[in-house]
């Protein structure tokens, strides 16, 4: 033995310096790891001296209470069986993900953490479904999308009564609203006299003072009634006094101007409605515009989400295998919907 | 020398390190719901709950199970409840629906779910000031005292001389302390949780042997003012301002994160679902008590 030893010295010594490090390697690797327990053939999640608290315990306390979790595992499975994933639509939800992610890493270091127990709020039980995720949010506008378009007239009453257009804007920052400076009077006097000879679009594009919509020569996008309120969910960045003036405007027609003060000083603004079609906002070439109003018609009836994946589950074989969670799903719809299954 | 057995057991060691437990349910096969071509399980809608909620809901589970060995449920605590929900039921005509569109069968349930378990809460602090007093000494340092806020440090001169005459601290804070002052010669407790204080002079008042006039002028230039204090202590014996130590330091986060790791300790807690560990390891690792190191590296 000794003379093995002897003679392969350098073997052994490489031997040695690989176990240890093998060693190392499963002791860290699985330091973190948790070992697995029962109780009267019960799963343990976690324990105190006397007590454990097991998996069913867990599912037993929980489940009384996660409607919105059978609703969205039924919506996902209804949503991916009715839309066919095309390239464009996996497209579409892989810069859904990218965006996610960009967002979430600058919330958190840890994101992928928060990010998995969202995920799992909505049917999803691990951070690589993400993408499922992506895919299935955009089916499910693809899915608004037709639907409405199928049944526009229906839908849109509802929708017309937020009173929905496009609109365009000039702003024009101040110091005083009521003590305008020479300047201030003189570029005021100019943008008026400018819009009696010339398109509303061509004297933004030369005056307005908002860089979001300048180049664009002054359109601002989508508006209706809902975007005056401070809680809307309108992305539009037009502040709400020029809403509501735009509101009481019709198709083409320029208000007056509109003093608006907020944190970042005091502005006049004049504002012109492009758009008042519903048929033709709804199907605007503009994907921001499209998008807000399919968002605006889902808004405006509560129940139509609920309706629209109605109709495409019922094109489907549904069976619920217990009562419990056909009751917690129409808890659920009923709450959230107010629908009567 | 042959060496395929050291290679057989280098492949044997690599491939023991393998991933931590995962605790499921009993019927975890078993059929929900069949939408189309997609079956759901009981199974599946375990495991989302457990992503989801579970860790929260394993901790207020393992709560109860503290409770259950610490704080016994008392006819006075069932009595509270009921006054409770009364009170409830008085202010909200729709008490019985909310608290069903919530997902509680009836009153009951929700008193058993939510109202004597937060009363259990609240008692298992109370017990921890009494179980945990060296621990509550160590962090908080508490004591009582008399105070005086001065506008610098002759002043606060002139009142410690004052007050070493034996003239009565209110009166010395009378003629002596600074206008709209927070320390005016009144009883106050204090504990590390003040900061407009310097640590020092809760460490005098913690650690000196008998009551009386502390002889030294104090200021807390860490606070960017150039006020000066002087202090009395009154006591600093624990079990004479327990109750006041209670009452002042029970609704702060860290005393009830301090208190549930106590008793963690005690009972020793420990998870046995690697989902349930890796969450806690990530937002409370100082609940996993038999991992003191992660706790630390955290810190």
């Amino acid at each position: 033995m000794t003379d093995i030893l002897r003679n392969n010295w350098f073997v052994v010594l490489i031997a040695i310096i690989i176990i240890g490090f093998i060693g190392y390697f499963i002791y860290d690797t699985n330091k973190d790891n948790v070992s697995a327990k029962s109780s009267n053939n019960e799963q343990v999640v976690a324990s105190i001296d006397k007590d454990d608290i097991t998996a069913n315990d867990l599912y037993d306390e929980s489940a009384p209470y996660d409607g919105s979790t059978i609703y969205n595992m039924y919506k996902n499975a209804v949503i991916d069986q009715s839309i066919e994933t095309t390239k464009d639509i996996k497209k579409q939800a892989n810069t859904l993900e990218s965006n996610i992610k960009s967002n979430a890493s600058k919330q958190s270091d840890d994101y992928e953490s928060t990010l998995t127990s969202e995920l799992a709020k909505y049917g999803y039980s691990s951070f690589e479904q993400l993408n499922d995720y992506c895919i299935t949010s955009v089916k499910e506008k693809e899915m608004n999308k037709k639907y409405i378009t199928k049944h526009f007239d229906e839908v849109k009453k509802a929708w017309e009564e937020k009173s929905p257009r496009t609109v365009s804007i000039i702003k024009m920052e101040v110091s005083d609203a009521d003590n305008l400076t020479e300047t201030e009077t003189k570029k005021k006097n100019n943008i008026d006299k400018a819009l009696e000879k010339e398109s509303f679009a061509d004297v933004a594009k030369a005056f307005s003072e908002d860089s979001n919509t300048a180049n664009k020569k002054g359109f601002a996008g989508y508006v209706d009634s809902n975007s005056t309120s401070s809680d809307s969910s309108s992305t539009s960045t037009v502040p709400a006094d020029v809403v509501t003036a735009a509101i009481n405007l019709k198709k083409g027609e320029t208000s007056d101007w509109v003093t608006v003060t907020n944190s970042s000083g005091t502005s006049l603004y004049r504002v012109y409605v492009k758009e008042t079609d519903s048929n033709k906002i709804f199907n605007a070439k503009n994907d921001t515009v499209s998008n807000q109003a399919l968002y605006a018609i889902l808004n405006s009836d509560s129940s139509l989400s609920y309706k629209i994946l109605d109709s495409y589950a019922k094109k489907l074989d549904i069976k619920f295998n217990d009562k419990d969670t056909k009751k917690k799903f129409d808890n659920y719809v009923k709450t959230t919907y107010g629908g009567d299954q | 020398m042959k060496k395929t057995p050291i290679l057989l057991v280098c492949a044997a060691m690599m491939l023991s390190a393998c991933s931590g437990a995962t605790a499921t349910i009993k019927d975890k096969d078993e059929a929900i719901m069949t939408i189309g071509n997609t079956t759901y399980t009981k199974g599946d809608e375990y495991d989302l709950l457990k992503i989801s909620t579970g860790t929260d809901l394993t901790m207020e589970l393992v709560k109860q199970a503290i409770y259950k060995q610490e704080v016994k449920v008392t006819d006075e605590m069932k009595e509270k409840a009921q006054e409770q929900i009364d009170n409830y039921k008085g202010n909200m005509s729709d008490f019985e629906s909310q608290i069903k569109s919530l997902g509680y069968t009836s009153t009951k349930q929700y008193m058993n779910k939510v109202l004597i378990p937060s009363l259990q809460a609240s008692e298992l602090t109370e017990k921890y000031f009494a179980d945990a007093k060296k621990d509550v000494q160590n962090t908080y340092k508490p004591s009582k005292a008399r105070i005086i806020q001065c506008e610098n440090k002759a002043t606060a001169k002139k009142a410690l001389k004052a007050l070493k005459d034996g003239t009565d601290p209110e009166e010395v804070a009378s003629q002596y302390m600074v206008d709209s002052a927070t320390y005016s010669g009144k009883e106050t407790l204090i504990t590390t949780k003040k900061t407009d204080i310097s640590t020092r002079m809760i460490n005098k008042l913690y650690k000196a042997k008998k009551a009386g006039v502390i002889d030294e002028i104090f200021t807390n230039e860490s606070s960017g003012t150039t006020y000066a204090y002087v202090a009395v202590l009154v006591t600093n014996t624990y079990k004479d301002i327990k109750d006041e130590v209670y009452t002042t330091l029970s609704s702060d986060d860290d005393v009830k994160k301090a208190c549930l790791v106590y008793y963690l300790k005690k009972y020793n807690f420990e998870v046995h679902d690697q989902d349930v560990f890796d969450n806690l390891k990530a937002n409370n690792p100082e609940y996993l008590v038999s991992r003191p190191d992660l706790a630390k590296s955290k810190d």
